[in-house]
């Protein structure tokens, strides 16, 4: 008499049987779980698992497809088996399909071959920082009329929050013309260290290329740090005499994109 | 005791082609159903819709992933998180599958079958009971299509399904697309499987479309109601009664309008066999 598997036991096998790479041999095959499976002309046991085999693939292929849509363009007739690849190196442990492809771009980037473009690890950042911003929490972002009634001897004492649906990305390419570029195979990239910062403006999400004094900027905002010592740090990067007058470009720049919050209320 | 829902009549599932539709005020339906964990995120646009949705009309929780039937312990952060939207959003009920979707802390993002046993119907009737404690509110527990089933199952699956509803007194969301795809695939009589369910507990019903592989049939949601599944729920209506009705389109996903169409040809059907009035159409059954 065949001793028939507890829950546990039987939804382990079944797991292994639809997320492990197909196997090559018969031999290979669940046994344990072929056992319980009810045969049924016209399809054997084999065949029934098989289907809910090929819809895991399917449906987690097409997520990765419809998350990493640019990427999946740049690695071309490779994207297949890498997806795979990663689908068997990282299980889904979320209940939410939504998290599918948060570790695909290090996957990327750890497994780099020479036939590969060495670029889409950054791109897949680049691509999952937008769906991350996409459905970040909401904030009031401040409005540029909030600035305009501050008294001039209060801005030195500004303090600014950055909204939760802002991403600040270190890239080793170009990734934000490579994102927009409408067939980004048919030209030669090189690679530059490039900052991009990724936000949400209402329901649509942005990006921009970053430079270092706004960078500089960014990190001070981010320290929590008051508009005075911000206008000292980018004086490395501008003449001391223009500092001010570009920390309030920027400040108004990121007012008008919505990427402030207000740490205090301006007075 | 059963577990009657309210009546909401014929509803569509809100997928995120619709959205437009939805903020514009322009895609109007008796109520929506939505999928939980699409909007189980801290904000942005699916919230905002979901909003709007829930001030033109009621809103229905299905959940793709509490994974009833695993051996794994329950995920108390997803009930968390659930909890949470339900009380942003004020569900008419929330739903989700008698299946398994994970083990071991890996999610399949599938609905797998159960086996029909007594060993299965204790541990997901008292997984129902923590989730329904949990919640603070009674759950409904759909059917789902299946491709295999196990040697060792006990029951036939209306049993089964009865069985646990029965026991974790939780109600039933009949879907008729999945029993007659799952007929076909194992070779019962669907109008057997329908007239063994509790009508007291059968709380909804889902109609959706399948494709024909030729050796099986799939649940893909992603086309009409067939022929032979408005006569399955031309029966479910006449065991039942009236019953807030659903239609589920998820791949291929039409236009609006085309969704309502499916939605109002339930409705049809429903005032012939049951000559409900117009104005009887948003009243609650005792």
């Amino acid at each position: 008499m065949i001793a028939m598997p507890c829950l546990r036991d039987l939804q382990e096998s079944f797991f292994d049987a639809i997320a492990q790479p197909p196997p090559e041999t018969e031999a290979a095959a669940p046994s344990a779980l072929l056992r319980v499976v009810r045969e049924r002309p016209p399809l054997d046991a084999r065949a029934r698992i098989a289907i809910y085999r090929g819809m895991y693939r399917a449906r987690l292929l097409d997520v990765l497809r419809d998350d990493f849509p640019r990427t999946a363009t740049m690695l071309g007739d490779d994207f297949l088996a890498v997806a795979e690849a990663y689908l068997d190196s990282s299980p889904s442990r979320h209940p939410s399909v939504r998290w599918v492809g948060r570790a695909f771009a290090e996957f990327l980037a750890s497994s780099l071959s020479d036939d590969r473009p060495s670029l889409t690890p950054d791109l897949a950042r680049l691509e999952w920082a937008r769906l991350e911003v996409f459905d970040d929490a909401d904030a009031t972002p401040l409005h540029i009329d909030d600035l305009r009634h501050v008294p001039p001897g209060r801005w030195a004492d500004l303090r600014f929050h950055l909204i939760p649906a802002f991403r600040l990305l270190e890239c080793h390419w170009p990734v934000q013309k490579i994102w927009a570029e409408p067939h980004p195979t048919q030209r030669q990239w090189k690679s530059r260290t490039t900052i991009v910062r990724v936000w949400r403006q209402g329901f649509a999400v942005y990006q921009a290329r970053v430079d270092a004094t706004e960078l500089l900027a960014l990190e001070c905002v981010k320290a929590n740090e008051p508009l005075a010592v911000l206008c000292e740090r980018i004086a490395s990067t501008v003449p001391e005499e223009r500092a001010a007058a570009v920390a309030g470009a920027l400040v108004l720049r990121w007012a008008e994109d919505g990427i402030l919050v207000a740490a205090e209320e301006p007075r | 005791m059963g577990c009657r829902m309210p009546f909401l009549g014929h509803g569509v599932g809100l997928r995120t082609k619709h959205y437009p539709g939805i903020w514009d005020g322009t895609a109007r339906a008796d109520w929506f159903e939505v999928i939980s964990e699409n909007f189980m995120i801290p904000g942005g646009r699916p919230l905002a819709v979901l909003e709007r949705a829930r001030a033109i009309a009621p809103v229905v929780l299905h959940g793709v992933s509490m994974s009833l039937g695993s051996a794994d312990p329950l995920n108390d952060d997803y009930l968390l998180e659930l909890k949470t939207l339900a009380a942003r959003i004020e569900p008419a009920w929330i739903s989700d599958h008698l299946c398994w979707g994970s083990i071991g802390g890996h999610y399949a993002h599938d609905l797998l079958p159960l086996p029909f046993t007594e060993e299965a119907i204790a541990h997901v009737a008292e997984r129902v009971r923590i989730v329904q404690d949990r919640l603070g509110r009674k759950i409904l527990i759909e059917n789902v299509s299946s491709y295999l089933t196990f040697t060792h199952s006990t029951m036939p699956e209306w049993q089964f399904l009865a069985e646990v509803a029965t026991r974790a007194d939780c109600g039933i969301l009949l879907d008729v697309n999945n029993v007659y795809v799952s007929a076909h695939n194992h070779g019962f009589d669907a109008g057997m499987y329908l007239a063994e369910l509790p009508p007291d507990r059968i709380g909804q019903i889902h109609l959706a479309g399948h494709s024909d592989h030729g050796t099986h049939l799939l649940d893909t949601h992603d086309a009409p109601v067939c022929a032979a599944v408005w006569k399955l729920y031309r029966t479910a209506l006449l065991l039942f009664g009236r019953v807030s009705t659903l239609i589920e389109w998820d791949d291929q996903v039409p236009e609006f309008d085309e969704l309502i169409a499916e939605a109002e040809r339930a409705r049809a059907i429903e005032r012939e066999l049951l000559e409900v009035s117009l104005d009887d159409r948003h009243a609650v059954p005792a």
